[in-house]
């Protein structure tokens, strides 16, 4: 089966536009990501991510309201496509797959 | 608590626009958080440092944001070829105005570059040529003669220098000299070739072709000229001596040169190929010179005298500089010709690059070439060409409201204005192509049409690499010159105006531009006028004005230096149709003059000075009809017995009346003669010198035969007849020579031969330059008229008379020629008052002279506005109003 490579960084921007549902743009998606990641992230490689993903089809945008914050600027909010949605499930399947194939007692147990 | 103008205005200024707003408001959002945790400077400069990192390719901004097909694109090219044809085609007249325009200046273009190009690369070829100069100088006959400028040496002089001055690589003398070639057959009589040019047969060094390198065809140029006796021929000549036998079979064969010098060829070499004044075809060893009597005629210890015939030239080391020999040079002059010689002489380098075109340096062979006069050609064809391409603006921008739609549809489809400026150009480009393409098959036949006009030899390779590289320049100059501004200003149409129908045309500017251009043009076009008229009235009043004597039905003839000349003369005076026959020097008035030193002594002072001599025999005034002050003419004698002196010779001695003069004594060489007669002024030299002091005498000098024809009730027919007599005669006296006659008429007029060249220039210049523009101004008034048809149509209805309409068409232009007149007189004033300033006698600069110019062209335009004009008045307003 063929499917449109998904970058590392573009697998997590694309579940985070999920993770944020209504409200995904370039500056919550950024922030979320650190949130989540603990990574820092600049705001342009966010943009550039979401710019890639809106061409391959796994999201859509549209333009939001303008808020006082962003001097007066709208936001563009995100959402994810069928297309996004089947890459994100086709992803976890292989992976819970791959999971599923490991034996036990390969991978060393981490203690947290 | 904003954020940086400037990184917002960088931002704005990189990123495509329809990311701009997001990209920004996500910025702000931030810098706002930022502000709040880590205050406003590291806010700040966070949100630079942010901006700065949106430099990635998704966000630049593109060429465009839409489709659109790269310039070079073979579909979009192909496109702009349809659209070009499709609107040449759909202008006819516009289309062939210009480029008849164009072709007309770049044809004119192209000429002249093929002239000046041929007459700047005279003997540029010469491996080394930067270091070979000639040896030329400055001579000085006695204490208080003149100093002139001299391309020559005396015959002593090369010799000296290559011995005294050192640092020399090389130096070459050679003599020019005339003769009749013998070739010997093995038959009874030699092959005669009559000597032709002065510029053909030279006496040189070996070391000649150490400084110009020939390429030898046959012989050992090492030792070929070593000796005496020896020869090198140009190949061609070779052949026209001895036929088309092989080169090698040549050498060792016999030439005889002055009758009696018998020499053998040593060597053969190849003509030049590029331009060069060295066109020398006998190269004689110059050894010869001292072992034959050739030395008769080339002293070469001669350090007295000086001819033009005495040629030298100096190759220099590498890297040494002609001022580094001007102080040896100085000191040489100073130790050969002491101050009790009679001729002083400091020699001088003269650069080859400048042999071609100084003057002042003058020799026997080389043709010089009018700098300033090449440099006014230059002006002129660009001059030419930037009026057609005006008219190209002219018509193009008038126009432009015809293309707004297509601009406008254009820029809808997504062409951006760049694209269209192309468009616009390759338009133009293909225009300028055609136009070059005609003039590269009209080059020949208008070469052969102005043949008087082109320097002689002039040979024309069009495919050469320079000569193309020049078509390519002049291509791309005349298209971005002529396009560049129509397209900018199509372009830059908005399209919601141009398509919902608004004119944009005349709005702003209004068409000053295109008025100043015109302007322009008629400036140029009324300079040209006013020197046509200058340049021919100047001509005519050296053609008509009288000259002091009489020059109608004057034959000169020239015998030679032997004895048989009297015995001609009385041949011919008997002849029918020969009113009289004198023997001279020269005409009164002609290239060649002579000067000589007489002094005048009386009680008080001792006058000495330059008096220009015309030496022939009694027949000399009446013949050419010199009128008499005071006094009579000289009687007949063998020798100088008596003087006639002209008025202002009379005047610089001091004598009030004419009559004065008469009986008193003049000094000629250490004898005093008596003046018995006082001529009324007459010329001697072309109208650029002043008239001088004269004397006419008769001397044994005078071997030159002048003879007036009898022209009361006489036809062309029998002066053909009596010319056939002379021939006839001549050849009773001389069976070997051939029979060589001048006009006096003819000889006078060759001494304006520059300014003839200079008039036919100039009226060339002028057609062109009035035909184009008045090809632009119908253009412009077609258009013009077309435009306001419906408003000459309401006019018309409304009452408006066909000569009002037509004045309200005119008028706009005639006022632009006028403003164009009032530009181009003080202009034209300066220019032709430098022309002038070269003539001691002249025509001067009347105003009717620009008046009339300015009526001339005003005329013109009348004559090519009005035509549109009346056509658009007579039109029935029925026609032009029916359809809205």
């Amino acid at each position: 089966m063929k499917r449109t490579y998904l970058g590392e960084f573009e697998e997590l921007v694309l579940l985070t536009v999920a993770v944020l549902h209504e409200g995904a743009y370039g500056v919550a998606i950024t922030d979320e990501l650190e949130r989540q990641t603990g990574r820092s992230v600049s705001i342009s490689a966010v943009h550039a991510a979401l710019h890639r993903l809106e061409e391959k089809g796994m999201l859509k945008s549209q333009m939001g309201e303008a808020t006082a914050e962003r001097g007066g600027r709208r936001k563009r909010l995100f959402s994810v496509t069928a297309l996004g949605s089947r890459a994100l499930h086709d992803i976890r399947a292989m992976r819970d797959q791959l999971w599923e194939s490991i034996s036990p007692n390969v991978l060393p147990t981490l203690s947290i | 608590m904003k954020p940086p103008r400037r990184a917002d205005r960088l931002l704005e200024w990189f990123c495509t626009p329809h990311l701009v707003e997001e990209i920004q408001g996500d910025l702000y959002e931030r810098f706002t958080r930022d502000v709040h945790r880590l205050g406003l400077p590291k806010a700040r400069q966070r949100y630079w440092f942010n901006v700065l990192r949106f430099i990635r390719p998704f966000a630049l901004k593109r060429q465009s944001d839409y489709y659109s097909p790269g310039l070079s694109s073979s579909n979009m090219l192909r496109n702009y070829l349809k659209t070009s044809i499709r609107t040449l085609t759909r202008h006819k007249v516009s289309t062939l105005i210009n480029l008849f325009g164009l072709t007309l200046g770049i044809t004119a273009c192209l000429v002249i570059y093929l002239i000046t190009n041929y007459e700047l690369s005279y003997d540029t070829f010469h491996p080394d040529s930067e270091r070979i100069y000639r040896l030329v100088g400055e001579s000085q006959y006695g204490k208080t003669g003149e100093k002139h400028p001299v391309g020559f040496v005396p015959n002593a002089v090369p010799k000296a220098i290559r011995e005294e001055i050192t640092g020399l690589e090389t130096v070459a003398a050679f003599h020019n000299i005339s003769s009749d070639v013998l070739i010997p057959t093995e038959k009874e009589k030699p092959k005669r070739f009559e000597s032709s040019r002065h510029s053909e047969l030279v006496v040189v060094d070996p070391q000649f072709f150490d400084i110009f390198r020939y390429q030898w065809l046959a012989g050992n140029p090492k030792t070929a000229l070593s000796e005496p006796f020896k020869v090198v021929l140009s190949e061609q000549k070779a052949h026209t001596y001895f036929g088309n036998i092989p080169l090698n079979h040549i050498l060792g064969k016999e030439i005889i040169y002055e009758d009696s010098v018998r020499v053998s060829v040593a060597g053969i070499v190849k003509e030049w190929a590029q331009p060069s004044d060295f066109g020398f075809t006998d190269f004689i060893s110059f050894a010869t010179i001292r072992a034959s009597k050739l030395r008769q005629s080339i002293n070469l210890d001669q350090w007295t005298d000086i001819w033009s015939a005495s040629q030298a030239f100096v190759k220099l080391p590498q890297g040494a500089t002609p001022e580094q020999f001007t102080a040896q040079l100085h000191r040489f002059g100073k130790m050969h010709f002491t101050k009790d010689m009679e001729l002083q002489f400091t020699p001088a380098l003269q650069p080859l690059s400048d042999l071609h075109f100084n003057v002042n340096y003058d020799d026997n062979y080389s043709r010089k070439a009018h700098l300033p006069t090449l440099y006014g050609l230059m002006a002129i064809a660009a001059f030419i060409l930037l009026i057609a391409a005006i008219n190209f603006i002219n018509l193009a921008t008038a126009q432009s409201a015809m293309r707004a739609k297509e601009t406008g549809i254009r820029k809808v489809m997504g062409s951006s204005r760049a694209n269209l400026i192309f468009q616009f150009l390759s338009e133009t480009a293909l225009l300028t192509l055609i136009a070059v393409l005609i003039s590269l098959v009209l080059v020949n036949p208008i070469l052969r049409l102005f043949q008087t006009l082109t320097p002689e030899g002039l040979t024309v390779n069009l495919f050469s690499w320079q000569t193309l590289t020049f078509l390519l320049f002049v291509t791309i100059i005349t298209s971005l010159l002529s396009g560049f501004y129509p397209s900018w200003m199509l372009s830059s149409y908005v399209p919601a105006l141009t398509l919902k129908g608004q004119s944009v045309l005349n709005g702003g500017e209004k068409g000053y531009l295109r008025k100043g251009l015109i302007v322009f043009q008629f400036t140029v076009s009324l300079v040209f006028i006013i020197g046509t008229l200058m340049v021919s009235r100047q001509l005519n009043f050296m053609r008509h004005k009288d000259l002091g004597f009489s020059t109608n039905a004057i034959v000169s003839i020239r015998p030679g230096r032997d004895d048989k000349g009297p015995v001609l003369a009385q041949k011919i005076k008997q002849l029918a149709g020969v009113e009289r026959v004198t023997m001279e020097w020269f005409p009164p008035m002609g290239q060649a003059f002579m000067v000589t030193k007489l002094t005048y002594r009386d009680k008080k002072k001792n006058v000495e000075m330059d008096v220009s001599a015309k030496i022939g025999d009694e027949n000399f005034i009446p013949l050419y009809q010199l009128r008499l002050l005071a006094g009579r003419n000289f009687l007949k004698s063998d020798s100088l017995r008596e003087l006639v002196i002209n008025e202002t010779y009379a005047k610089a001695l001091g004598f009030k009346k004419p009559a004065d003069a008469l009986n008193k004594l003049i000094k000629f060489q250490d004898n005093a003669f008596p003046v018995v007669g006082v001529v009324a002024d007459f010329h001697e030299q072309s109208f650029h010198e002043k008239i001088g002091p004269v004397f006419i005498a008769n001397m044994p000098q005078a071997r030159n035969i002048g003879v007036k024809l009898a022209t009361q009730g006489k036809q062309v027919g029998d002066l053909k007849t009596t010319l056939a007599s002379l021939e006839q005669t001549w050849k009773s006296v001389y069976p070997d020579k051939k029979f060589e006659y001048t006009f006096l008429d003819d000889s006078i007029a060759q001494l304006y031969e520059k300014e003839q060249k200079t008039g036919q220039l100039v009226n060339t210049a002028t057609a062109i330059a009035i035909l184009i523009s008045c090809m632009g101004l119908f253009g412009l008034a077609t258009f013009t008229a077309q435009q306001r048809t419906k408003e000459i149509g309401v006019r018309k209805v409304l009452g408006a008379s066909v000569a009002s309409i037509v004045a309200l068409l005119t008028k706009d232009f005639l006022k632009l020629v006028f403003i164009a007149l009032v530009l181009a007189s003080p202009l034209a004033w300066w220019a032709m008052n430098q022309w002038l300033r070269d003539f001691v006698y002249k025509v001067d600069l009347d105003w009717w002279v620009f008046a009339f110019a300015g009526v001339l062209a005003i005329s013109i335009a009348l004559v090519t506005v009005s035509f549109q004009s009346i056509k658009a008045a007579l039109t029935n307003p029925v026609k032009s109003l029916r359809s809205e």
